[in-house]
């Protein structure tokens, strides 16, 4: 222990006693826990003096082969038995033989001598062949002690030539017995004294011990009894049924999300893609632009004036097509011959291309943009492509094609097809973007065409179109025209969704009748098509963001809002 | 068997008398006992509160609660020990100091007058009714014996958390944990300092009342270096404090037992105490296991330089006071056998 003989400040001594505290109570907090998990009962470690005194004389070295007798008498009682059959016999006495040598020994029916000689001259003894010097003549003499009368003389005789020396021998012994009694007597104080203070070390446990003991009671008797634990048990194992459930639930959830992600980093790499290139035209466009030095104002104008021409192009039209109307009515009225039925015919099919120019409006108000049909109607690709491989190839006939989008599509993916419209604007429109497009009415058309004809026949929004009679005129043409395995698909407004069959179904005023999709199917199965599938399409929540949490709601108003019949006409 | 421990607290003011009596009802507690601890609110004034407790408590008789008999009461301090029982055994830690000991200190008035009468009339003929009646310490008996003329035995015991304490290697610094009330009178240890010519430094623990007086008193004598007041402190820096501290100075005025004393023993270290201070008296040998000196800070002073300069003798003192305490302070379980035995 030393102080530091400069001054230690206060902050210093702080520091050094926080440090402290802070290891202390580390060190607190394992014994803690240690003492935590039982009560710790340390016995004492009391260590007492128990080695056997009689037994602590130097040990007979029992590797030689010749020895004197005082090698063995200077051994006593059963450390000389023990030390005689190690010289002797180089073994250790069975326990018969000790005990019987011993017996003797102290009852002193033999001597010491005797032993020795009876050990040496024993069969096993004599096998052995130790040397004992000064053994034969107190040999003789031991033995002769056991004649009678010359035996008493005879140990007289001895006893009294030895006499000086047995004197000798009993004050060592005595001598000897003295100190190891005394060192008996010390160690016994000793041994007491380190036993009375294990006993008292003892007593200080067990009262802790004790304390311990009734912390415990006290904590068993607050601890809930077996029926309370069971049922928490089960409480627990409910729940767990609970977790493991929801986990599963979990897990489902993250697969259909990660799905979902994975599609749109698809969807959205793609669109990123497409977006690059658009933009990369754009640049080039507006880079063009800009070389030809036209000022961005001057383009905007020569736009808005361009709009107004066309609208006021429009308008003109309407009118003519007015005018054109009570010109024909009037003309009916005051042509003096009758007129001649090809003339009328040629009238009539005029007439009918009066609202050529409100339908293609219409079709562009409602029916969606262009890139969005073309997006939708990708659906009907694989079975297109399925037909076309099975069949071996073949015309697709799109019936009613309007703009031509799905034409555009099937041009795209490399497949030859042909469209009809009515509308001539419409024909026009497509002819202008080389589409494959003639101008007519379908079913003329078809019963003009010979059998075999097409592989796959399409008609989009155009039953609802067709009164029933001329529905089934187109089913039956169809039929007849398709080779063999070859497919129709008529795409229309599905009534199931109630919005539809109330509301948007009319928005088109050339609309007739809402048709449910089993009535359709009845239809071309009835018509002689095989194999019919319905497809639902375009969920309105799909374009709409809406509430999905009432299902019937939903099928009611959010379902989908086309469907599609495929049919096949049967295979050979 | 059981056993009510009636008791007083005077909310959220924790001293030493709090941890007298949990460690009274745990160890009951251990040794097997069925015990409860029944305390009713105590406040220092106004008289009349005081005087009605008393009144209270008096007629108040703990050995039967709805019909739970209870064995023995065992109580500690004024006034329920006034709460009759048929077996009551008191263990006084004081009376009511401001009647006896503290009377001079105290202001005069007819109020206090009345209520020291009626005190001392209460205690004179209700103590007695108990069937054992010991004090915490010598002191307490010794007052009781004065004023009262009742005879009492001292019992000691071993200050909370006893086992906690330990010594190591000393910094030069003389540490005082306690209230900072004046009757603990830190001021004797910080006026000290001005005569403190070692390096030594004091470390004053604990808050209190008397925090701003002290904080002036060492700007005032210039002490900012010598002496610190760090306020409330764990119990694991302040036994950390004991184990390092040079020496520990307890020179309260008339303490009735003083756990400090008790505690520095435990960390084998020599306390300086005064004269006066009461309850140290009884554990401090002068010249043997610390010093006992006049309450005058020039001597104290002389004192702290004497164990920084005597290392090896300090060191000594240290070691005597921890074998007093081993021969003086029984275990828990000696002091429950004889408050308990024979009832």
């Amino acid at each position: 222990m030393d102080i530091n003989p400069t001054e230690v400040s206060v902050e210093e001594i702080m520091r050094r006693i926080r440090e402290e505290v802070r290891r202390r109570k580390k060190m607190l907090a394992r014994q803690e826990q240690m003492s935590e998990e039982g009560p710790s009962f340390q016995p004492s470690s009391v260590k007492l003096e128990l080695e056997d005194l009689f037994f602590s004389s130097e040990p007979l070295d029992i590797s030689q082969t010749s020895y004197h007798l005082r090698d063995f008498l200077k051994y006593h009682d059963r450390e000389f038995i023990l030390n005689a059959y190690r010289g002797i016999l180089k073994r250790e006495p069975d326990p018969e033989g000790l005990e019987y040598y011993l017996r003797n020994l102290r009852s002193g029916q033999m001597s010491k001598v005797e032993i020795i000689g009876r050990l040496r001259f024993s069969p096993e003894g004599k096998s052995k062949g130790v040397k004992i010097r000064g053994l034969y003549l107190p040999l003789a003499f031991a033995l002769s002690y056991k004649v009678p009368v010359l035996g008493y003389f005879s140990r007289l005789f001895v006893g009294i030539g030895n006499l000086p020396i047995i004197i000798k021998n009993f004050e060592q012994f005595e001598a000897s017995q003295y100190l190891r009694w005394q060192e008996l007597q010390d160690r016994f104080q000793r041994n007491r004294e380190k036993i009375s203070s294990a006993f008292s070390d003892l007593g200080r446990q067990i009262y802790s011990f004790g304390e311990k003991i009734n912390l415990l009671k006290r904590d068993i008797e607050a601890r809930p009894r077996r029926e309370e634990i069971e049922e928490r048990f089960e409480n627990l194992h409910l729940r767990l049924e609970d977790v493991l459930a929801s986990i599963t639930h979990l897990k489902e959830v993250q697969n259909a999300f990660e799905q979902r992600l994975s599609s749109m980093e698809e969807d959205s790499r793609e669109k990123l893609s497409s977006l690059q290139e658009q933009l990369a035209g754009e640049v080039q466009v507006l880079r063009e632009a800009l070389e030809g030095r036209v000022p961005r104002e001057e383009i905007e104008q020569r736009i808005s004036a361009l709009m107004r021409q066309i609208g006021n192009h429009k308008r003109h039209i309407v009118d003519m097509e007015r005018r054109l109307l009570i010109l024909l009515e009037e003309a009916r009225k005051r042509l003096p011959e009758p007129i001649s039925e090809a003339q009328i015919r040629e009238m009539l099919k005029e007439e009918d291309h009066f609202l050529d120019a409100l339908y293609s409006s219409l079709e562009d108000r409602f029916r969606g943009t262009r890139e969005d049909i073309k997006e939708r109607q990708r659906v009907y690709l694989p079975y297109v492509k399925e037909v076309l491989e099975k069949v071996g190839g073949g015309l697709v006939l799109d019936v009613g094609c309007g703009r031509g989008e799905w034409l555009e599509l099937l041009k795209e993916e490399g497949i030859e097809a042909l469209g009809i419209d009515i509308n001539r604007l419409m024909v026009d429109q497509c002819q202008e973007l080389g589409l494959n497009v003639i101008e007519g009415d379908a079913i003329d058309y078809l019963r003009g065409q010979k059998s075999n004809s097409f592989a796959v026949i399409t008609g989009f929004h155009i039953v609802e179109h067709l009164p029933l009679k001329k529905m089934l005129a187109l089913f039956d043409e169809c039929l007849r025209v398709l080779k063999p395995g070859g497919m129709v698909i008529f795409e229309t407004p599905n009534p199931e969704n109630i919005l539809v069959g109330a509301c948007y179904f009319y928005m088109d005023p050339t609309h007739r009748n809402p048709i449910p999709p089993e009535t359709l199917r009845f239809l071309v199965e009835e018509r002689g098509f095989t194999d019919i599938k319905i497809i639902r399409l375009h969920k309105y929540s799909d374009y709409y963001s809406v509430d999905t949490q009432n299902p019937i709601f939903n099928q009611l108003f959010y379902s989908e809002m086309d469907y599609a019949v495929l049919a096949y006409s049967p295979k050979l | 068997m059981r056993v009510v421990i009636a008791a007083i607290q005077t909310p959220f003011i924790q001293g030493g008398a709090q941890y007298h009596i949990l460690n009274l009802e745990k160890y009951l507690k251990f040794s097997g006992f069925d015990v409860e601890c029944v305390t009713l609110p105590f406040k220092f004034f106004p008289e009349e509160y005081i005087s009605y407790l008393m009144d209270f408590c008096s007629n108040l008789d703990f050995s039967d609660f709805s019909g739970y008999k209870t064995d023995i009461m065992i109580s500690l301090q004024f006034p329920v020990y006034y709460i009759n029982h048929h077996n009551k055994i008191l263990w006084i830690m004081h009376q009511h100091r401001a009647v006896y000991e503290l009377y001079h200190l105290q202001n005069k008035n007819p109020q206090l007058e009345s209520l020291k009468k009626k005190i001392v009339e209460f205690d004179n003929k209700l103590i007695p009714l108990a069937k054992k009646i010991f004090t915490i310490s010598r002191n307490v008996a010794q007052r009781l014996k004065r004023y009262n003329n009742i005879d009492a035995t001292p019992l000691y015991h071993p200050p909370p958390a006893a086992e906690s304490y330990y010594c190591k290697e000393y910094m030069p610094f003389i540490f005082y944990p306690s209230r900072l009330e004046s009757l603990k009178r830190q001021d004797l240890l910080i006026k000290a300092f001005k005569y403190v010519r070692s390096p030594v430094k004091a470390i004053i623990a604990g808050s209190g009342g008397q925090e701003d007086y002290y904080k002036r008193l060492i700007c005032s004598l210039k002490l900012e270096e010598k002496v610190a007041l760090l306020g409330y402190i764990s119990l694991e820096e302040k036994v950390a404090l004991y184990a390092h501290s040079l020496g520990v100075f307890f020179g309260p005025y008339d303490e009735d037992y003083g756990y400090v004393t008790l505690e520095a023993m435990l960390s084998q270290k020599p306390v300086i105490t005064c004269t006066d201070s009461g309850g140290p008296l009884e554990f401090v040998i002068d010249g043997e296991t610390g010093f006992v000196v006049p309450p005058d800070p020039e001597i104290i002073a002389e004192k702290i330089d004497w164990l920084y300069f005597n290392q090896a003798k300090a060191i000594n003192l240290g070691k005597n006071a921890k074998e007093r305490y081993k021969v003086l302070i029984p275990s828990w379980q000696e002091v429950i056998e004889t408050l308990i035995g024979n009832v």
